[in-house]
């Protein structure tokens, strides 16, 4: 199979497109760079809104999420830039090295590859993609795939960030998505028929990523950076709104008595979860509001079960697997977050 | 280029995925099962205490301290009774989702175990009602005094317990000194009374000398037992109209530079005082001015309140509710917060009706105070610290044989124990002879428990400053 394509073609699109792409990057990049001063503008005057008529709701809704999105946005940005020296900067093959060879040590280290990849769930479906590519088994790139949105040293700092130590919500995370990951990987191992998990558009949707290679390092980093940004950005931005609109659209006394429920509580964050599809990199300033309401396991539920299952993930994902594994992965992912959100409640 | 490691696995594609399935719902099936099991046995716990905050040592220091329990969950509301605090302490309690803040009234006793408990504790979906239990010791303050001897004279911090002794600082003619957030103010003098004052670091051992804006007796050092804010009193002659002693009350926020400000009276002008003291767990001053007016300033503000017109100040009463302050008529407790007067006459010490010395009145109307008793015969006397509850007075200190004085005495931030400073003996003369404030060489400090007059231990020296 090859995906080289016909570097005259290329060359001449390339050549014809350039300036015209540079533009637009510069000017997504001024927009960009102009929404975080709104942003930050319309922060500073947040407390202010009273004077100019806003609603009591629309204040409250505005202050909720532009706290979560200030919060939140310096560690987008820094994951976005880890990001970009990750994946343009690293040799191809530099995940390969000294892997062990028994499929279950080899997933347990494959598992770990996301503390070096700072990149959220988003930026690991392409990753994950290329380690099958690589040579890696369709399990063993679901295990990294699980694994790394979870252990990555941006979800873990903003985590620790958020909880510090508190009530084992950072240490159920990290040890719970590991848990998860290698559960799941060594499951599908046992799957007789692995190319029948992957749809057929696969290999062919890989190819369009043979371009970038192409490209110099500085004009990769740029496309890399446009396109981690527009696919984070609006999951922050629209993630914080919702969050926001719950918090008060919602009655307290209903999440309260929700969040109490040693059942519901869980339920209500894997469904939450699952609905606003916010990035690993950011979920923990997210759920922050609710953690003196819900109880500590039903918050690790959250930040286990959302980097993997989310609507925004099974879009993403459904590129790469057929609709029966992506439901009974998210079957098994539910089952296991619920399980590990349970223990933690009874020991925390 | 890679290929693509997906290669199906020998035996058949029919039996391999017979055995995923086999798997597959085994895995569904035990998940299951412990998610039943971990919902079943979390619905019997009831919630539990993740953690709790108290400043242990803010808590011995004042009143309206906050211990706050942070439950596993949110919880119903807890009321008062549902909260008891052993050894028994005063406490208003509050909740809201997963916290019950439990509000001490008085401050605590030093290092002491307590133990709170809240009983039916329940989550507002209903289960399992918990009680939950929290122990904590409480800290305990140091205590500051000087040891004067040969050749230096020593600034001691030393515990309430055990025979610890730190010195701070040593150096020759030490008049007073008070600590102030980390330093030591030191005031010395020279023979004429013309006083230097220095900061003393007593990590470093650095002391710096503080450029004063008058020449004269530098005297009255006082500290704000939160911040880092020192007072004293500068005295000099004012050849004015009529010459007079200026006593200038002054102030200096060590930790923001070494700016000595005076404290400026109602009029504008730098105040003179004849009395002075901050408000413990406050940065505030309460001065006697040379007019003869009680005032309480701000000392955020500057804002200056008359509480009334005294001609001798004693002290600011430990808990920080009100100063003592004498006129021709006798000792009156003055309220901090609106002046209002209470006219102190101590009750009587085994029927005895003793005289009045000088008193700490705290808010709820005891005393502690000094007392004289005459003897039968109308010849004798003896000086004792006494504790009076408003009913009846009861000695806490008197000094062998009565041979001894009592000079002063400091109650602890908390009200349990005073610091009395002692001369053994008044018949022997063995003043050190300072210049300023002139102690017996064997002035003592006794530290005794104010509940059961028990003396805890005794140290050599004076001038004892909690902190």
């Amino acid at each position: 199979m090859s995906l080289t394509v016909p570097a005259s073609v290329d060359d001449h699109h390339r050549h014809d497109l350039r300036p015209r792409r540079s533009r637009r990057r510069w000017l997504w990049l001024a927009i960009g760079t102009l929404g975080v001063v709104g942003l930050l503008s319309l922060r500073a005057f947040t407390g202010e809104l009273g004077i100019l008529g806003v609603p009591g709701l629309g204040q409250d809704l505005l202050t909720l999420a532009t706290s979560v999105i200030i919060e939140s946005l310096p560690f987008v940005v820094l994951g976005i830039v880890l990001s970009i020296v990750v994946q343009t900067w690293l040799p191809d093959n530099f995940l390969m090295r000294y892997l062990p060879h028994r499929p279950v040590f080899r997933r347990a280290a494959i598992s770990l590859f996301g503390i070096a990849l700072p990149v959220c769930e988003c930026g690991n479906v392409p990753l994950a993609r290329g380690l099958i590519l690589k040579g890696f088994s369709v399990p063993e790139a679901m295990t990294f795939l699980l694994a790394a949105p979870i252990i990555n040293p941006i979800t873990i700092l903003t985590t620790y960030q958020a909880f510090g130590f508190d009530d084992g919500i950072l240490v159920g995370r990290i040890l719970g998505g590991l848990a998860i990951a290698n559960i799941v990987g060594w499951l599908f191992s046992v799957h007789s028929q692995p190319q029948a998990m992957l749809t057929e558009r696969f290999a062919a949707q890989c190819s369009a990523t043979a371009d970038h290679h192409r490209q110099s390092r500085s004009e990769k980093s740029l496309d890399i950076f446009m396109r981690e940004s527009s696919v984070l950005m609006p999951a922050v931005f629209i993630g914080s709104l919702i969050a926001g609109a719950i918090q008060v659209a919602v009655p307290r006394d209903v999440l309260v008595s929700l969040g109490s429920n040693p059942l519901w509580s869980i339920l209500a964050m894997m469904l939450l979860a699952f609905v606003i599809s916010v990035c690993s990199s950011v979920d923990a300033f997210f759920i922050l509001p609710f953690a003196s309401t819900f109880m500590p396991g039903s918050i690790v539920t959250f930040l286990v079960f959302g980097p993997i299952i989310d609507i925004k993930m099974l879009a993403i994902m459904r590129t790469t697997f057929t609709a029966k594994v992506l439901v009974q992965l998210s079957l098994i992912v539910a089952l296991m977050s619920a399980f590990i959100g349970l223990v933690i409640n009874y020991v925390a | 280029m890679s290929h693509i490691s997906i290669s199906d696995r020998p035996g058949g594609p029919r039996s391999g995925m017979r055995s995923f399935r086999f798997v597959f719902a085994g895995t569904v099936g035990v998940l299951v099962v412990l998610c039943g099991l971990f919902l079943a046995l979390g619905s019997l716990q009831g919630p539990k205490l993740s953690s709790a905050q108290l400043d242990t040592d803010a808590v011995i220091a004042s009143s309206d301290q906050t211990l706050r329990l942070f439950f596993n969950q949110s919880i119903s509301t807890v009321g008062s009774g549902a909260v008891s605090v052993e050894p028994a302490a005063g406490v208003s309690v509050t909740s809201e989702a997963d916290v019950v803040a439990v509000k001490f009234a008085e401050p605590l006793g030093y290092n002491t175990e307590y133990t709170v408990t809240v009983r039916d504790v329940v989550s507002p979906s209903g289960g399992s009602a918990a009680t939950i239990t929290h122990t904590f010791t409480t800290g305990e303050p140091g205590l500051y005094y000087l040891d004067r001897g040969v050749p230096a004279d020593a600034i001691v911090r030393t515990g309430l317990g055990g025979s610890e002794r730190v010195v701070l600082f040593e150096g020759e003619g030490i008049q007073e000194f008070v600590p102030v957030g980390e330093v030591l103010a030191v005031a010395t003098a020279a023979a004429d009374r013309t006083g230097t004052l220095h900061l003393v670091n007593p990590q470093s051992g650095v002391a710096e000398q503080l450029l004063l804006p008058e020449v004269g007796e530098v005297a009255d050092l006082d500290s704000s037992s939160t911040g880092s804010l020192l007072g004293f009193t500068i005295s000099s002659d004012d050849p004015g109209p009529i010459p007079t002693i200026s006593h200038t009350l002054y102030t200096i926020d060590v930790d923001r530079g070494r700016d000595v400000v005076a404290v400026l009276d109602i009029d504008g002008e730098p105040m003179r005082v004849s009395g002075w003291q901050f408000i413990p767990g406050s940065s505030n001053i309460v001065a006697l001015t040379t007019e003869s007016t009680i005032v309480r300033v701000d000392s955020t503000t500057g804002a200056v309140v008359p509480l009334g017109q005294y001609f001798e100040f004693d002290r600011v009463s430990a808990d920080g509710s009100h100063v003592v302050a004498g006129d021709p008529r006798g000792s009156a407790a003055v309220s901090l917060v609106d002046g209002a007067e209470r006219r102190l006459s101590p009750s009587p010490i085994d029927g005895q009706q003793p005289f009045l010395g000088q008193t700490d009145a705290n808010s709820e109307g005891a005393l502690v105070a000094k007392m004289v008793l005459v003897g039968e015969s109308g010849k004798t006397f003896s000086s004792v610290l006494a504790y009076d509850d408003g009913d009846v007075s009861r000695i806490l200190y008197q000094t062998v044989g009565n041979k001894g004085a009592i000079l002063d005495f400091t109650v602890s931030p908390n009200g349990q124990l005073v610091a009395i400073e002692v001369q053994p003996n008044v018949s022997v003369l063995d003043s050190d002879e300072y210049v300023m404030t002139a102690r017996p060489q064997s002035v003592t400090t006794y530290l005794v428990d104010i509940a059961t007059g028990a003396v805890s231990r005794s140290v050599e020296g004076f001038g004892a400053v909690w902190r």
